[in-house]
């Protein structure tokens, strides 16, 4: 007898104008963001009814599948896929974004809940397929109080000379744990990704973080940065994975840990599984308390001890983004 | 304005300045010079509050006030600067954001209403004009990725928009080059005023050319060893310091 299947929290769609979407989430505190908007929201999928002419968009409810395709030459879409309004036990469908060769995607994907005291268990799965020279740029946000509990997996594939980027910020006083496998399949395929993660009281965080070189000629770079405060825990697992026969492999992993007090605590594994003598590879780790140089040097200015930890507890959270000009990333950042 | 006598610090229980007194007044200039490990940049640390480094003994005044057990920032917002010989790297926080914040700090302990973002640009623009600064320079990272001469510039660049009583520049000529040399001591220059007195730590007289010190320290062993006027540096550029 096998497991019974598990349907998720959706249970109706609706196609809806822009503006009033952009009224819930301003009624939210969600700054507006620009592009394009699908929002589950409590059991029901919202989709703004512009995208039905740029992307095929389909909700499988037998199979609990969002599907995603992006047509060949369609110019950059910017989409955002919020889950607001999270009560109980939230599973979303599996989302799986699919872009057509040429395509360039940037993907925003927003976790919010209110500090209502309710538990929240949500339980999510991405998966991305890159066709030959598209390009997505994921970028996630989540803010989530103590009573969330969050299980996420995320599945990438890239072909040839296709590039997915991701960029996240994490604010969290909840349990998260992510998943992650990035799949360089293709010749000239790239992965860029970045995560800045800061958790308060009691939040555990854990990441699996696996980039996987199939072919030759791919490019990767990972960078993670973890600051816990209070009696937080984090623990990061990043691997580097090259396969035998394959050339010309250049990747590079940094995670940089800041600890904000005694009782909390940091793992971080840097983790190279290399079968091929044809790369070029970097990897480092560090966990610290703030660094008393930086400290002074901005006390030797005039400004306070508190700000000037707070200004370096910010830089590391930017030093990872530094490109992003995110609205709402930026308003979670400061 | 500012009075050392006395002084006795030590760095993880190693004497560094010993019986060390010094008093400079308002509008002068004081030249620091000696060998490498004499102590000039630990009475510079000393001066501004660096908590690495304890006062076992004697006093520092500021403008009369006893300031031993100040705060580093503290001790800033009296107009104490100092311009680093080796400026810190703060990945991820960008120049604008230090700048401001800093000339905020400044202008919050004088009661005046901050400034904003509109003005700020208007004001550090103009500074950074005449620094020779670009405009991408002050939205990079704090000294992240400078060349040593920007390093050094940005330290002027703060001190200009800071506009402190006391400036301490220690070793700021290290790593310039000629040009750059110039601008600096030019900014230095701006500054000048009855009212303002300048440190600053050197090894070599060639910034004492472009900035005229009206007395001249030689630092060994943690202490002073000899004082003069500007010609001292021009001897002991000639003979060295063994002489002494």
């Amino acid at each position: 007898m096998g497991s019974p299947k598990l349907n998720s929290t959706i249970k109706s769609r609706e196609l809806t104008h822009e503006a009033e979407i952009e009224e819930k989430l301003h009624s939210m505190g969600i700054p507006i963001l620009s592009g394009h908007h699908i929002i589950f929201d409590k059991e029901k999928l919202i989709i703004d009814e512009r995208l039905i002419n740029k992307l095929d968009i389909n909700h499988d409810s037998n199979n609990d599948v969002l599907r995603i395709a992006a047509h060949k030459n369609i110019e950059v879409i910017n989409l955002n896929l919020f889950s607001i309004n999270l009560h109980d036990s939230y599973l979303l469908p599996k989302v799986i974004i699919k872009c057509a060769p040429e395509t360039s995607l940037c993907f925003q994907e927003i976790d919010l809940d209110k500090d209502n005291g309710i538990e929240i268990s949500i339980n999510k799965n991405i998966e991305f397929l890159l066709s030959s020279n598209s390009k997505v740029h994921h970028i996630y946000i989540s803010k989530l109080n103590k009573n969330s509990n969050i299980q996420k997996n995320l599945t990438c594939n890239v072909a040839d000379n296709a590039t997915y980027e991701y960029s996240s910020i994490q604010r969290l006083l909840s349990h998260t744990k992510i998943d992650s496998a990035i799949n360089l399949n293709g010749e000239n395929a790239k992965c860029n990704f970045a995560e800045a993660v800061q958790l308060d009281q009691k939040a555990n965080f854990s990441h699996t973080l696996k980039i996987s070189h199939h072919a030759s000629s791919t490019i990767s770079n990972q960078r993670h940065n973890l600051i816990a405060n209070e009696q937080s825990s984090g623990k990061f697992h990043g691997t580097i994975f090259a396969e035998k026969n394959i050339y010309n492999i250049e990747a590079d992993q940094l995670s940089k840990n800041l600890l904000l007090s005694d009782d909390a605590n940091i793992k971080s594994f840097p983790i190279l599984e290399i079968y091929t003598d044809s790369i070029k590879c970097s990897h480092g780790s560090s966990v610290g308390m703030i660094n008393e140089d930086q400290l002074a040097y901005l006390m030797a200015r005039g400004i306070e001890k508190k700000l000037a930890i707070n200004m370096i507890i910010e830089g590391l959270l930017n030093d990872i983004l530094p490109h992003e000009n995110n609205l709402l990333l930026r308003s979670l950042l400061n | 304005m500012l009075e050392i006598e006395k002084l006795k610090v030590s760095v993880e229980n190693k004497i560094i300045l010993n019986d060390f007194s010094l008093k400079i007044k308002p509008g002068e200039i004081h030249a620091v010079m000696g060998k490498n490990g004499a102590g000039k940049s630990s009475l510079a640390q000393a001066i501004i509050g660096n908590s690495n480094y304890s006062i076992n003994s004697g006093k520092i005044k500021f403008n009369g006030s006893l300031i031993n057990d100040l705060e580093i920032n503290e001790r800033a917002l009296l107009g104490i600067f100092l311009a680093f010989q080796y400026p810190i790297e703060i990945p991820g926080v960008n120049n604008t954001y230090l700048l401001r914040s800093a000339l905020n700090a400044k202008l919050k302990s004088e009661g005046k209403d901050e400034i904003d973002s509109f003005d700020f640009l208007k004001l550090i623009k103009v500074l950074m004009d005449k620094m020779n600064i670009s405009d991408e320079f002050i939205h990079r990272s704090v000294n992240e990725g400078f060349s040593g001469g920007e390093k050094k510039k940005n330290e002027v660049l703060q001190m200009l928009l800071l506009e402190p009583k006391l400036c301490i520049l220690d070793e700021t000529d290290s790593g310039l080059d000629v040009d750059a040399l110039k601008i600096v001591s030019s900014g230095v220059n701006e500054l000048r005023d009855s009212e303002r007195s300048f440190l600053i730590i050197t090894h070599y007289k060639r910034l004492l050319e472009l900035i005229k010190p009206d007395f001249v320290h030689v630092i060994a062993n943690g202490s002073i060893v000899r004082t003069g006027n500007a010609t001292l540096a021009d001897e002991l550029d000639k003979k060295g310091f063994d002489w002494i």
